[in-house]
């Protein structure tokens, strides 16, 4: 038996990403190592003029000498469109990329190193996406998985990081999971209901709070310092913005990590032709202090999480057990004392907040069977493994995950009216679709509004299903066997309304 | 939109799912991945002009003439059909008949 499990779990962040792997002799997730020996990997890719694609702290540190080649934050690119309705795409030297092609670079680089520790090829992985993402951004990441030749298995990074903490309690448990990453900010509140059941049950954020804005707001404290010493506003250097916001990321980490010292120097050399070095320096007072607001932000949303779960599904404060912190910039020490003095819960941090949405994700991936090879072709999803407690055995291995829908459903009439479907419940089963939606039988829908998807081949919206069909009109399965064109006839029929 | 049960009128950008990859595409991605090269970037003549936005109609023809060369041929004259269902009902400018039309397309584009 090989020691680790073929079926890996990945963390696909914004700005790190971070893989892992089961291991049968230590029963454990392990997380693997990339080439610099380093457990998170920049999801930054590189092109260089030659078209040579780089991805991890290579590619990062590019940015410095070829900010034009660097590609960052292409998760924020997934399944999006502009106001236009054109399909955003990477932009690098004039010319167009699929975000999926990019974040596929990401992902190829991770099974590499994961293919390396486990010594065997590796076909699947449990990719984890923000609980908001919309089935086209959920879509574009299994593209990008593909392009990969990885056989995807989408779960919510909230999700994971409660397995992660492990399902060790008969009671009902939930759980505010607050995410601080480096591009968003997400909170989750997360119910586990029994060893088989994680739910979650609220969710807050801001898709444009992360520590990347706090870089930002170092670097902006950078070039107020260089304006007020040199006189001049430097902050149109392309190169000196790439090398000041690398500076300021490092800064930023060493207060947070080392609160004895207090105060960092922040040094440039060569800023700018002219000066040899340029030294400031800041202490964690005054870093906390430039970054209040931002905090404040992210406890406001924390309350909004906690409506929402009040409001759908009766869960309040008093039922949360205590925080779970994921996400690298939660390790700045104000985040614990504020969230602590605001909520007064129990913190959770002993697992490594940039880790653990890795390691819920690898535990789940347990549950998985391993594939004999990559499906790019078609769309055969990945199978629960069958007898998996011959395989591992443990608490997950019969882990039921069920997810909110982020987005209204409704079925789009011709002439742009729209009826939003009332839901008997607002979650669904992962894998399979959204149950006890209901379609009124008189209305004459041309199109679904779908952000569920069910086992479609390429068109992500409706689907001939008998599965889905019986979930969307409340009839019973076997109204729905039969050809694919009776399928599709009854699916007619149910669509128009007859 | 409009909200058919109270009324309310509001912006939603439907997704029809028409930016997704097709299987032709991925594969060719996957290859281009493969080889860890993507291209000389800058050169002249590399930027390529984005899609103009098209009203979601005609995107759905587009889709649908697009597919057709590849596919088996039952299921070609189907969509044959189904295109020229769809347009005479445009042309007619008939809710009716063209709610059955670009259901009936999509259908069959599944
Ligand atoms: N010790 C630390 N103190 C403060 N910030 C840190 C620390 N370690 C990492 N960070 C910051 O955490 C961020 C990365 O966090 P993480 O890896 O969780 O992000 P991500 O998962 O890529 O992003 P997202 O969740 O937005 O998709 C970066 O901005 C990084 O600078
Ligand atoms: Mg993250």
């Amino acid at each position: 038996m090989a020691t680790y499990h073929k079926v890996i779990g990945i963390d696909l962040g914004t700005t790190y990403s971070v893989v892992a792997a089961y291991n049968f002799e230590k029963q454990d997730v392990m997380v693997i190592p990339n080439r610099q020996n380093e457990h998170t990997t920049p999801s930054v890719v590189y092109i260089n003029p030659s078209g040579e694609i780089s991805v991890g702290r290579s590619a990062k540190e590019k940015q410095q000498r070829d900010p034009e080649g660097v590609l960052i934050e292409v998760k924020r690119l997934m399944g999006e469109q502009d106001e236009a309705g054109v399909k955003k795409m990477v932009v690098v030297r004039n010319k167009q990329y699929h975000p999926e092609l990019i974040s596929a670079c990401i992902l190829k680089e991770l099974k590499a190193c994961a293919e390396r520790m486990i010594g065997e090829p590796v076909h699947d992985a449990v990719i984890t996406v923000p609980a908001y993402f919309k089935e086209s951004q959920k879509n574009a990441t299994r593209e990008a998985a593909k392009i990969a030749k990885l056989n995807p298995r989408l779960i919510n990074e909230p999700t994971a990081a409660a397995v992660a903490y492990g399902l060790d309690s008969d009671e009902v448990q939930s759980f505010i999971v607050y995410d601080f990453g480096g591009g968003t900010f997400d909170v989750s509140i997360v119910r586990i209901e029994n060893e088989n059941t994680v739910e979650v049950v609220g969710i807050g954020g801001d898709a444009n709070l992360g520590g990347g804005d706090i870089d930002e707001m170092l670097t902006q404290w950078f070039f107020g310092k260089m304006q007020a010493q040199y006189g001049s506003d430097f902050s149109n250097d392309k190169r000196l913005r790439g090398k000041a916001r690398l500076e300021a990321e490092k800064v930023k980490i060493n207060l947070c990590n080392d609160s004895e010292t207090k105060v960092q120097e922040f040094v440039i050399a060569n800023p700018v032709e002219g000066i040899e070095e340029a030294c400031f320096s800041i202490s964690l007072e005054e870093f906390e202090r430039i970054i209040q607001d931002t905090l404040e932000k992210t406890l406001v949303q924390v309350q909004v999480a906690l409506d929402s779960a009040q409001k759908n599904h009766e869960v309040t404060l008093e039922d949360v057990e205590a925080i779970i912190l994921v996400g690298g910039s939660s390790k700045i020490p104000a985040v614990a004392k504020q969230l602590q003095a605001r909520f007064n819960k129990p913190i959770k941090s002993n697992l490594n907040p940039d880790e653990i949405v890795a390691i819920g994700a690898a535990r789940m991936a347990k549950n998985y069977e391993p594939s004999q090879a990559a499906v790019i072709k078609d769309d055969e999803e990945l199978k629960p493994a069958e007898g998996v407690a011959a395989i591992g055995g443990g608490e997950l291995d019969s882990t039921n995950i069920k997810d909110v829908v982020s987005h209204t459903l409704g079925i789009g009439l011709y002439g742009d009216l729209y009826d939003p479907l009332s839901l008997r419940t607002k979650s669904s089963r992962v894998g399979s679709v959204a149950m006890g939606i209901r379609l009124p039988r008189t209305t004459r829908p041309a199109f679904i509004l779908l952000f569920i998807r069910a086992k479609t081949r390429r068109h992500p919206l409706i689907s001939t299903s008998a599965k889905w069909l019986s979930a969307a009109c409340g009839l019973s399965q076997r109204a729905f066997t039969g050809s694919k064109s009776r399928l599709r006839s009854m699916a007619m029929a149910c669509f128009t309304g007859r | 939109m409009k909200h058919l049960q109270t009324g309310e009128v509001k912006a939603i950008q439907l997704d029809r799912g028409l930016d997704a990859i097709v299987e032709k595409k991925r594969m060719e991605l996957a290859e281009i991945l493969a080889t860890g090269n993507v291209g000389a970037t800058g050169g002249p003549g590399a930027a390529t002009a984005p899609a103009p936005p098209q009203d979601n109609v005609s995107a759905l023809l587009n889709r649908a003439r697009q597919l057709l060369p590849n596919m088996p041929q039952p299921q070609r004259t189907e969509v044959e059909n189904a295109i020229r269902q769809l347009e005479t009902a445009r042309s007619n400018n008939n809710p009716n008949e063209m709610g059955a039309a670009l259901v009936n397309l999509t259908m069959l584009l599944m």
